[in-house]
């Protein structure tokens, strides 16, 4: 574990990354990286036979209304053969509340972040560059809104059918 | 009657009993399930419950259905799917809504943008069955109901079947 980590840190120091410590209960490095480097450092820890991060469990993401609003992205990955877990975080800040953040699509790297990167999109309101297709995934495709966003309002009607209670 | 009288005998009734009797004794759901209610409608039909006791058995194609049992929770985006199942089913047509969700949006009446707050928003809705989710004696209780309605014995007009 040890010399996986300082592996870790010294791939994290090429791209600027910085190291956020070891979260126990899951078992998992902790990064943080500037969203411009972020596809650059998840392909690395991909192809690197020293890291192999085979599995994507997850893309996700949360908005953060208050003090300095902002868009965080994570993404879990895995290696399979490694035995370690890690945890790339990135984030944008939010000029006006409206505003759509455009990360970089990792869907070259890893097939399955394809649907991962659609739910965060249509529940998140962020853009995904590069990807291949993003439609909606679970929401109907003329929903209006994001529903993850903390400052989300439903609509009133969809297709003539009352929304609230 | 045969048997009792000896000879052949006449049953005068009148034609919308017989009608409603045939009706209500071969009531065919559609096959269609949304959620965990879902599973509990699965279990009635299978052989412990065994609806098939009272005619009902589900069919595949909405166009062979009497009835449709919304059973689970009715997403915005099923909902236009639920009303073209219903709008191609042959009249007489009957809903069961069954379960808290398909009622009035169940657990998901505060914060879930995504459910329709009760099924009778889109389609009109004949019997509500209670309960999250019922368990197959209740789904069973609210066939029954909706026999004595098709027969006429719940003293109710099909006319207050309206959508909200």
């Amino acid at each position: 574990m040890e010399e996986v980590l300082e592996q870790l840190a010294a791939v994290a120091q090429s791209w600027e990354a910085a190291f956020k410590g070891y979260h126990s209960p899951s078992s998992c490095y902790l990064f943080e990286v500037e969203p411009e480097k972020c596809a650059g450092l998840l392909e690395q820890l991909f192809r690197d036979k020293n890291f192999w991060c085979d599995h994507l469990h997850s893309v996700t993401g949360e908005h953060m209304p208050v003090d300095t609003p902002m868009i965080r992205i994570h993404y879990h990955l895995s290696s399979i053969t490694r035995g370690f877990s890690v945890q790339v975080s990135t984030q944008k800040m939010l000029t006006t509340p409206e505003e759509i953040p455009s990360f970089d699509s990792v869907c070259h790297i890893w097939k399955s972040a394809n649907w991962h990167e659609r739910e965060t999109a249509e529940l998140l309101g962020v853009y995904f560059n590069n990807h291949p297709d993003l439609r909606h995934l679970l929401l109907p495709s003329n929903w209006e809104g994001f529903p993850l966003r903390k400052d989300y309002v439903p609509q009133e009607l969809y297709h003539g059918v009352k929304v609230k209670f | 009657m045969a048997e009792k009288t000896g000879e052949a005998g006449v049953i005068l009734t009148r034609v919308d009993d017989v009608l409603q009797w045939a009706n209500s004794s071969s009531i065919w759901p559609l096959s269609f399930g949304l959620a965990c209610c879902a599973i509990e409608m699965m279990g009635t039909y299978a052989s412990s419950f065994d609806v098939d006791r009272f005619g009902v058995i589900p069919r595949a194609s909405p166009r062979q259905a009497d009835l449709i049992i919304i059973s689970g929770t009715v997403t915005f985006k099923m909902a236009d799917r639920i009303k073209r199942l219903y709008e191609q089913m042959a009249e007489p047509k009957y809903v069961i809504s069954m379960g808290s969700c398909s009622n009035c949006g169940g657990p998901y009446w505060e914060h879930g943008y995504h459910v329709v707050k009760g099924v009778d928003r889109i389609i009109p809705v004949d019997v509500y069955v209670p309960g999250c989710p019922p368990r197959p004696e209740a789904l069973i209780g609210g066939i029954l109901k909706l026999q004595e309605k098709i027969t006429g014995k719940a003293g109710l007009e099909q006319s207050n079947r309206d959508v909200k």
